[in-house]
């Protein structure tokens, strides 16, 4: 039973204990991008927000085509610091996520890092398990996907569970 | 330098989306059962406690690097810090996880829904419903997938490539231009017949997507209602290849 449903936008960090689902946006104070920015897209009306859900926002997500084995273009999603067991997953977009190695990189356990790639192009607007992990700290996602041939990288939502 | 293959102009953000908070009520019941005159809880929170406090020290005199993600773990403490972590949740995990006996049910209908009898399966652990904070959902892997099953009904919720070790060889799946999408759908509607013999898809609004024409997606939703800002679904991917993509059910959550 959902007991509230509301939106955030300040960028408070807090060490209190968390409870619920939370939902990190790609926008806002909780996201980061880096990298040139005439690579970066946006894609309205698509990801988690644009397309499943109707009581958040942005309604668009965020997007770069794959830049083979190095870094050029990543985002980071700030995820509120909490020492506890939470499970993190990421909404993968209908839209604009054709990637079959999305490489992400997660903090947890004060300063351990867990590296995973997703393919995005098997998911369509679903949520996809990253694990449960003890005090997950922040989230990042690159466009260095290894892949020969031109795929996009989507940047949607990130969801912590507690 | 990388290659700008779109012209498409950079849309701005309006800016106000950050984080959407949903309160839920997400402890499962095994959480109020005692053991010894503790609770689960307070088990769960003592082990945490001690992971908690193995990490500062590590934090302290451990081995550490400068890193994009920042300070973390380095050598022999990543190693170490890793393996605590894992065995803590481990730990956790039997305290709140059905028994063996019970999960091999999910492990029959994981074999069922493969179509492989040998196929080896793995209990990797129980948590939250990606669809529903309130079900407990047992994750299980196989050497490609991902499988998240209904802990209540050993109902599967999701499947579908699982996340890998950035390297690790992935999954292979037949694009040939092999099946219309007409072809697919109906291929689509026969596998939900066969799994999940209780939907009558009829019913249900439909939606068709697809990624460049070559990986379909068939889904249902139950539009009368919403779970966690949510439709209900039931969703087959196809490749144009005739190969199963993923699928998820979330209309018995």
């Amino acid at each position: 039973m959902i007991a509230m449903v509301a939106v955030l936008a300040g960028g408070v960090k807090s060490a209190h204990a968390l409870s619920g689902t939370y939902n990190y946006a790609s926008s806002g104070s909780y996201f980061y991008e880096y990298g040139p920015s005439q690579y970066w897209h946006t894609t309205t009306n698509a990801g988690y927000c644009g397309h499943i859900s109707g009581s958040c926002s942005p309604n668009s997500m965020r997007w770069t085509y794959n830049n083979g084995c190095s870094v050029s273009n990543q985002a980071e999603w700030i995820n509120i610091t909490s020492a506890q067991n939470g499970t993190e997953k990421v909404f993968i977009p209908g839209s604009s996520a054709t990637t079959t190695r999305a490489p992400y990189t997660m903090t947890y356990n004060g300063a351990n890092t867990h590296t995973f790639t997703i393919n995005q192009n098997a998911y369509y607007d679903t949520w996809i398990l990253a694990g449960t992990y003890y005090d997950i700290r922040n989230t990042w996602l690159s466009d260095a996907t290894c892949e020969g041939s031109s795929t996009q990288v989507g940047f949607d939502e990130i969801r912590i569970m507690y | 330098m990388k290659t700008q293959y779109s012209k498409k102009q950079i849309l701005k953000l309006a800016g106000f989306g950050s984080l959407a908070l949903i309160l839920g009520l997400g402890v499962t019941g095994a959480f109020a059962s005692n053991n010894g005159g503790q609770s689960v809880q307070e088990r769960i929170q003592s082990l945490l406690s001690k992971l908690q406090s193995a990490s500062q020290q590590e934090q302290k005199s451990g081995q550490l690097a400068d890193t994009p993600q920042g300070k973390v773990f380095a050598g022999e403490s990543a190693q170490k810090m890793e393996k605590l972590h894992n065995d803590t949740q481990a730990e956790i995990d039997a305290l709140i996880a059905r028994p063996e006996s019970e999960r091999q049910q999910a492990v029959s209908e994981i074999k069922q829904f493969a179509d492989k009898q040998d196929l080896a399966v793995n209990y990797k652990n129980t948590s939250k419903s990606s669809y529903n904070a309130n079900v407990s959902a047992e994750i299980y892997t196989t050497a490609f997938d991902q499988y998240e099953v209904d802990a209540r009904n050993n109902q599967i919720i999701q499947f579908g490539p699982k996340p890998l070790e950035i390297g690790q060889e992935s999954k292979k799946f037949d694009t040939t231009a092999r099946y219309s999408k007409a072809e697919l759908e109906t291929m689509a509607r026969q596998f939900i017949s066969k799994n999940a013999p209780g939907v009558n898809v009829d019913n249900l609004t439909q939606k068709i997507g697809d990624k460049d024409g070559i990986n379909y997606f068939f889904r249902w939703e139950d539009t009368t209602r919403e779970i966690e800002d949510m439709h209900p679904l039931i969703q087959v991917g196809f490749s144009r290849g005739g190969d199963l993509l993923s699928y998820t059910n979330s209309l018995g959550l």
